[in-house]
């Protein structure tokens, strides 16, 4: 028996291979980005979001703990010394873009990383939230409705991408939405006249709301000057970034990790390289349920092994006390 | 969270803590009761009704640590109805088992008034308490991005040190009173034998879930990362003074079949409780690391 109660399933966001086939998603191309920042600066004007004057709430002791566990932010153990700024996500900043220099020979590259939430196809922070204030929404996003949240922290615990942030000022999490409310915002085309001048009346219609052509895309890729993050149905947006990595021998990320995501990334260098979580591949309801069946299993396990030994120990008094008052009988 | 802060840090450390001990002191407490109520009377009332205060410190600590703790019903509300989250679960068990400690604790005031029904509250509190002492476990362990805690051990490895724990404070409770420790000598020569076992089943558990760990880098983070005291917390406090230390003095008690000298007994029991403490601020930080 599982933990997981069925109606928490990924069914109640639509079944994990529909969101895979019919969710919209975006396409990261490290090849095309140019490192303007202005995906950065469309994102906060779009959320209203305040700018970060200074690093707020650093704790020297954890930050030291977590050198020595995983190395000095940035690219394989090296420390920041790029232009990356802000230097890491919070509360208010729901997307950075992370400069890499890599030395070359005698050249220097700049790589330019997205560093956001990915929206994963079946999110682990959504199975993390107690209260359903995160959700996943069948076009893609994975949003926090901030008026339901109790500020757990669940969802930072479970993100395997270090996404969610505590806004501490309103005790709740918070996080890139995809623009929920731009890309749900379905635009509608005026049909035929139908009323008289005195009572004008239009038939409208929606247009569909899967295609790119007629949606208000995410901030971000609106705004991104050389197409360098697209936006579009998610089969799509796969066969672009499968093309365009194999064109450029590039690497992808995001197809497989946590099961897969709504945002896919196509390096041109190792994602490991360029300081992206390296991220189990199988979908978070998978790995949960394992590790809770095989939980179930061992107290299964104990409970039997304790009743064999209370049994075995009253079978062996009852022996003793049977001895016993045979020879009392005696 | 800021850069380098911890998002699950004190409050979370207290919660766990108080609701392990709450949970062995439960377990420890019935089980005298249906054993012999009438002889272990003082014990029992003591074992249940700190139980009880701990129990209610433990979700008390567990709301006021949520950035919004007026809306802490939510998560209640949504779990009759919905049931999302998997890390969740438990709160419902520890609502009950909570409610289920203040209740047996309030007919110990007068035990022998109404057995029957208090007998009914002490099989529902021993029952709930098994899973409120896994569940500071179960909550690692669904946190799916900290690599430390996916085994399915953890919560069991949390239920072992907590009743551990549990036996620490029974057996001060005990050794503390000269007439006590004179009438219970029978019962704190079980205790050892229980003590020895658990600490053997505890011992395997642990090794076990340092060998199961998906990723061996956030082990040796555990054994090696001075910061933020997890390894020296692991291995002073929990495998020395936690496991090793009573190991030693429960076996040559156990072989002995006598109890120890109320001084070791003290250093004993002390030890169980400073172990079940450090495995679990050396699990909690170590594995935020990763």
């Amino acid at each position: 028996m599982s933990l997981i109660p069925e109606k928490a399933t990924q069914d109640r966001f639509g079944t994990y291979e529909e969101v895979a086939r019919n969710s919209l998603a975006m396409l990261f191309d490290q090849d095309l980005c140019i490192g303007c920042r202005a995906c950065q600066v469309a994102c906060k004007r779009w959320n209203e979001r305040e700018p970060l004057y200074e690093q707020a709430g650093r704790d020297p002791v954890a930050e030291l703990g977590r050198e020595i566990a995983k190395g000095k932010e940035g690219y394989a153990g090296a420390e920041i010394v790029s232009f990356t700024n802000p230097q890491n996500l919070e509360a208010h900043t729901w997307l950075t873009m992370k400069f890499d220099e890599f030395g070359d020979g005698e050249t220097l590259q700049w790589l330019f990383t997205r560093v956001s939430c990915m929206h994963c196809v079946e999110a682990p922070c959504v199975y993390g939230c107690p209260t359903t204030a995160l959700w996943k929404y069948p076009e893609g996003p994975v949003v926090v409705r901030t008026d339901l949240c109790i500020g757990c922290r669940n969802c930072i615990e479970t993100c395997p991408f270090d996404v969610p942030r505590m806004n501490f000022e309103l005790g709740v999490v918070e996080k890139c939405t995809l623009c929920a409310d731009r890309i749900s915002n379905k635009p509608i085309a005026v049909g035929s006249f139908k009323g008289d001048t005195y009572n004008p009346q239009f038939e409208i219609k929606n247009i569909f709301p899967y295609s790119s052509h007629n949606l208000l895309e995410p901030a971000c890729v609106e705004t991104c000057p050389t197409d360098a993050l697209k936006w579009g149905p998610r089969n799509e947006i796969v066969r672009m970034a499968r093309e365009k990595a194999q064109r450029i021998g590039g690497f992808l990320y995001g197809l497989e990790e946590a099961g897969g995501t709504n945002v896919i990334y196509v390096l041109k260098r190792p994602p490991e390289e360029l300081g992206l979580p390296k991220v189990y591949k199988e979908r978070p309801s998978t790995r949960t349920e394992r590790l809770v069946s095989q939980f179930n299993a061992l107290g299964l396990a104990g409970v039997l092994m304790l009743g064999v030994v209370g049994a075995v120990r009253w079978l062996g008094e009852r022996k003793n006390r049977i001895l016993k008052n045979n020879g009392k009988g005696k | 969270m800021a850069a380098g802060q911890f998002s699950w840090d004190i409050p979370v450390l207290v919660e766990e803590y108080v609701f392990g001990l709450a949970a062995g002191l439960a377990i420890i407490g019935v089980l005298l009761s249906l054993r012999d109520w009438r002889r272990f009377s003082s014990l029992i009332r003591t074992s249940i009704t700190l139980s009880a205060v701990l129990a209610v410190v433990g979700l008390i600590t567990l709301v006021i640590e949520l950035g919004r703790p007026e809306r802490a019903a939510y998560a209640i509300v949504n779990l009759l109805l919905l049931g999302t989250s998997v890390m969740s679960r438990t709160v419902p068990v520890l609502m009950i088992f909570t409610g289920a400690a203040v209740l047996s604790a309030l007919f110990w005031i007068r035990p022998a008034s109404v057995v029957k029904i208090r007998r009914f509250f002490e099989v529902v509190l021993l029952l709930s308490a098994f899973p409120a002492g896994l569940q500071a476990g179960i909550l690692l362990m669904a946190a799916s991005k900290r690599l430390l805690w996916q085994t399915p051990i953890l919560p069991y490895l949390y239920l072992f040190t907590g009743i551990l724990a549990a036996i620490g404070i029974v057996g001060l409770l005990i050794i503390r009173n000269t007439k006590l420790y004179e009438e219970f000598t029978d019962l704190l020569v079980d205790m050892n034998t229980y003590t020895v076992v658990l600490l053997a089943v505890t011992g395997l558990a642990t090794i076990a879930h340092l060998v199961f760990v998906e990723s061996p880098a956030a082990v040796i983070n555990l054994l090696t990362n001075p910061f933020p005291l997890a390894a020296p917390t692991f291995y002073l406090g929990y495998i020395i003074v936690g496991l090793g230390l009573p190991a030693t003095h429960s076996y040559i008690a156990f072989a002995a079949r006598t109890p120890l000298s109320r001084n070791i007994l003290l250093r004993l029991y002390i030890s169980l409780i400073v172990g079940a403490l450090a495995l679990r601020v050396s699990m909690l930080y170590a594995g935020q690391l990763f």
